[in-house]
């Protein structure tokens, strides 16, 4: 069989499998250990031991671990609640306030943190229930929290600018500076279309009653705001600061972060022993789902790879005759169809030795390039079928949330994420303005 | 086996996966107060240390992996549930048990044996770290096999509740 | 039918180290006619850096590109093969590996572990510490948390009171931009000025006494290596050979570039003195006296490597200073020199 049909028949086989119900971290180990025997032979196994040992040692994952934590203490000690409340009262009026204040929020998380699984997570665990309660619509609660968490990995610190500079040998440096840009875009362009859809029908996500915002006058709003924004501001600003000013890594950062929720639980009076052990078994019931997955994942990017897929993938698709621009367009959508699939380690690993040169004979800024394929990856944490933002939120098992909800809700912001990849791309000033201008 | 044998089987199954699982939770207790009190030793008393680094890959390592079986007791991992109705749960099941049989089973055998070989060949060349701390390999790749034995039980015990609910069409 | 072969690499793309590894490839593939034909792939995309070995050990892949050090965790004997601190030169390792029984002792190591060696390429002194903050002295490092590669370079850090890190090399710019480190050694000037460490360090604290060459090579699978047809065998080996010969000096010569990029960059370098280097040496030989006491292995690589230089020292004190480090600054003014 060629490699062709080897490859397409490992998807269809995960996807089967994925469908018929069975944990995803399983489906994607099971696909690689039946290919892994037949197309490669038993001395492949070995592999899977050595990448899953690559993914235990990692100082880098260990912050999914503790920024899930400090979420889980957040949500128990009532801060988070305090947070949202109070933004709420401060944006009572508009419809969709609190959309707009949860992608906000988002936009600075993400500056926190550098992994996508610790800023999904934790942004559902902070933002979902609150907005489920407060009446937004399920499919864009989830829509905008698989959206903006997702921006975690885009806005620096990100794991993912970190290995493409390293594949790419480019200063890591630049390309971080050049993601800030796009990154914000994006959450402006979510922030836009959920007042915008609020706006149109408020049902999906309705402003504070009148009734509810008159018993609270605005300088208690103001103050309420003040008093509750602000323990969880000296978090951000003790996670956010310790980062920007050297002192941790955002590995460290999280560990800090995660130790400052713990002391506002008890600030706050809501330790119990009871809601301290809940917190620690959640931690390790969402650690493990977000982590295996990666595991699974990783055995069968493994696979995949050693069979010789990605190349065969790239070699077919790029055997047409096109000029610069559908040659650009063509390499888009293969990464978009790649990232419906597998993960974007993976991606990067299979395109870049082939995107790179080809990019650099058409002429493209080689930062302007890769941030452009970082955009673009965005939307492979949401497309279906695979769209690991999707499962993690999925995992959580909010109160009435479908992954059906799931799916449906992040077809808009998958759009926007091409509207703002369309923008980079007509306007490259967008990522190369804050490299140019700070790094010379 | 009579019915009641195999129940309390799963009960021990369950119970081990439960209890190994709420043990295992807490290692994220020492992996922060690890992590703080590095960013404190290092920065304010410029004393760094040269194991904290290793120390929480490998809280962090052992943690995710070791409750993985707990996860799966909880139905943590990722899944999607397309039947819900009463008539279509048995057709759940037995597709369940398909995909225990063709996913699950062999990923997971072949992290046992092959995690084993992994903890073995560590063990006879008497592998530590590449660091001056050097600590021994052996524990953190033994967590591989561990968690292999872990979740292969627990496993198995998700497939005799699927079987005993074909037959009895009670979930347990 | 061709042979076909997996390179996997400790190198990611953005370490030119990698060029050894892809330029070994290139000379079998061109060697054999195509006969075996070596595809490289970089650090990973298969497996991860720290774990090439156990995967060419395991035969999952039939090769691996490594630097030796690397592996000390699984025999500390592995520490002298790659490099040592204010150990042996570049050609000093050329020549044990031809001439002094350093092969015999590459392959009699890896064997152990089921595998055959081949160095492929050595490269020159490194350029020392690239440091956010200023050190100048010995007296400088205490307190400092460096990134430094190896357990006899841990051992003088320990003693100069400095902590060390060990990070992958993709980690470093951005532990370095964090100021997570004080500062790091990576490799020598032109893989720095790659790395664009240029972009977060001021300083460099030099010579690069920590690994003042480093060997770096490829290990192949027993059983691979067995099932290759005679021809094929001696193909490997010639092209490792000229490998070395070429790409050697071709990492010494991308320096010169470098060297000046790093100075124009307005890096200020400190070199310690002849007095504190000798203190360095003195922690170096405690090093190597302990861990050959703790080691049989070590103790065995460590005698040959050194009684050979020993046995050569006469020879190369008689070239002095025509070897390296002679200074060519006083060529005359021939016709359009610049
Ligand atoms: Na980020
Ligand atoms: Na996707």
């Amino acid at each position: 069989m060629s490699v062709e049909v080897l490859s397409i028949a490992m998807f269809l086989l995960l996807v089967i499998f994925f469908f018929m119900g069975h944990p995803l971290a399983f489906v994607l180990g099971g696909v690689a250990t039946i290919f892994g025997f037949f197309v490669i032979g038993p001395q492949i196994f070995n592999m899977f031991m050595v990448r899953t040992y690559g993914t235990m040692d990692n100082f880098v994952l260990v912050a999914i671990t503790l920024f899930i934590l400090m979420g889980n203490f957040l949500t128990v000690s009532g801060v988070a609640d305090g947070l949202f409340e109070s933004l709420r009262y401060l944006l009572g009026p508009v419809r969709g306030g609190l959309g707009l204040a949860v992608i906000a929020v988002c936009i600075v998380f993400a500056a926190c943190t550098g992994i996508i699984g610790a800023s999904v997570v934790t942004m559902g665990l902070l933002a979902g229930p609150m907005l489920l309660r407060y009446g937004y619509q399920k499919e864009i609660t989830m829509g905008m929290i698989a959206a903006g968490g997702s921006l975690g990995i885009l806005i620096p610190p990100s794991i993912m600018l970190v290995i493409m500079g390293d594949q790419a040998s480019l200063s890591v440096g630049k390309l971080l500076l050049a993601a800030v840009a796009p990154g914000v875009l994006l959450g402006v362009l979510y922030m836009v279309y959920i007042a915008i859809r609020c706006f149109v029908d408020p049902k999906i996500g309705p402003p504070v009653p009148p009734e509810e915002l008159a018993k609270v006058p605005v300088s208690k709003r103001i103050t309420g705001s003040l008093i509750y924004a602000l323990p969880p501001m000296i978090l951000i600003f003790l996670v956010l600061g310790s980062i920007f000013f050297g002192v941790a890594t955002p590995t460290e950062a999280s560990g800090v972060g995660a130790f400052a929720a713990f002391v506002m639980l008890v600030a706050y009076g809501k330790f119990t022993w009871k809601t301290f052990a809940n917190c620690i078994y959640s931690t390790a019931k969402a650690t493990t789902m977000v982590v295996m997955i990666l595991v699974g994942a990783t055995c069968f990017t493994g696979v995949f790879l050693t069979m010789g897929g990605g190349q065969a993938l790239i070699d077919g698709i790029m055997g047409m005759g096109l000029g610069k621009w559908g040659i650009y367009t063509l390499m888009m959508i293969i990464l978009i169809i790649l990232g419906m699939f597998i993960d974007w380690v993976g991606i990067v690993m299979i395109v870049f030795p082939v995107f790179l040169p080809i990019a650099k004979t058409l002429g493209f800024d080689p930062i302007w390039f890769i941030t452009i394929m970082a955009v673009n990856l965005q939307m492979s944490f949401l497309s279906p079928p695979f769209g690991y933002a999707l499962f993690y939120l999925a995992g959580m098992k909010m109160e009435g949330v479908q992954l059906s909800h799931i799916y449906r809700g992040v077809v808009p912001f998958l759009a926007l994420q091409v509207i703002g990849m369309l923008l980079c791309t007509l306007y490259p000033q967008i990522i190369l303005y804050l490299p140019s201008a700070m790094m010379k | 086996m009579s019915s009641g044998k195999i129940e309390n089987l799963l009960k021990i199954i369950d119970s081990i996966s439960d209890w190994t699982g709420k043990v295992f939770s807490y290692i994220v207790v020492p992996l922060t107060v690890l992590i703080v009190f590095e960013v404190i030793t290092r920065r304010f008393f410029d004393a760094p240390t040269i194991w904290t680094f290793e120390m929480s890959n490998f809280l962090f390592g052992a943690h995710f992996m070791l409750c993985a079986a707990y996860g799966l007791l909880y139905k943590s991992h990722v899944s999607i549930d397309l039947f819900t109705s009463h008539t279509n749960k048995k057709v759940q099941e037995i597709l369940g048990i398909v995909s225990y049989a063709f996913m699950f089973f062999p990923f997971m055998i072949v992290f046992l044996i092959w995690g084993i070989d992994f903890t073995v060949t560590a063990w006879k060349m008497g592998e530590t770290s590449w660091s001056v701390w050097g600590p021994s390999l052996v524990p953190i790749k033994a967590v591989i096999p561990v968690t292999a034995a872990l979740v292969l039980l627990q496993g198995i015990a998700e497939v005799i509740k699927k079987i005993l609910y074909l037959r009895k069409g009670v979930a347990l | 039918a061709p042979i076909k072969w997996k390179l996997v690499s400790t190198w990611t793309p953005a370490i030119n180290l990698i060029e050894g590894d892809k330029h070994f490839a290139k000379l079998v593939n061109e060697m054999s006619n195509g006969e075996l034909q070596i595809t490289v792939h970089t650090a990973g995309e298969l497996v991860p850096a720290m774990q090439v070995f156990d995967s060419v050990s395991a035969g999952t892949f039939e090769m691996g590109g490594d630097w030796p050090n690397y592996w000390a965790g699984k025999n500390s004997a592995f520490d002298l093969l790659g490099s040592y601190p204010m150990g042996p030169g570049q050609y000093d390792y050329v020549n044990w590996y031809y001439h002094g029984g350093g092969k015999d002792i590459y392959n009699w190591l890896y064997g152990k572990y089921n595998m055959l060696y081949f160095i492929h390429c050595v490269t020159p002194m490194e350029s020392g510490i690239r440091s956010v903050v200023p050190i100048k002295t010995l007296a400088d490092y205490k307190g400092k948390k460096l990134r430094m590669s190896g357990k006899a370079q841990g051992h003088i850090l320990r003693k100069l009171g400095a902590s060390q890190v060990m990070l992958a090399g993709g980690e470093i710019y951005q532990a370095l931009q964090l100021k997570a480190l004080d500062g790091a050694e990576f490799c020598s000037a032109s893989i720095d000025w790659g790395m664009g460490f240029a972009e977060v360090t001021k300083f460099n604290a030099g010579p690069g006494w920590h690994q003042p060459a480093s060997a770096l090579g490829v290990m192949i699978n027993k059983k691979a290596w067995e099932k290759l047809p005679a021809n094929l065998k001696a193909v490997v080996a010639r092209a490792a050979d000229a490998n070395v010969a070429y790409m050697s000096s071709w990492y010494e010569n991308t320096n010169i570039k470098a060297l000046a990029d790093f100075e124009k960059a307005g890096t200020t370098v400190y070199k310690l003195s002849d007095k504190e280097l000798e203190t360095l040496e003195g922690y170096s030989w405690e090093y190597l006296l302990d861990e050959a006491k703790r080691n049989p292995d070590f103790n065995k690589v460590a005698l040959s490597l050194f009684q050979y230089l020993k046995d050569f020292r006469k020879t190369r004190q008689s070239e002095s200073p025509f070897s390296h480090g002679r200074d060519w600054s006083k060529v005359p003014a021939l016709p359009g020199l610049k």
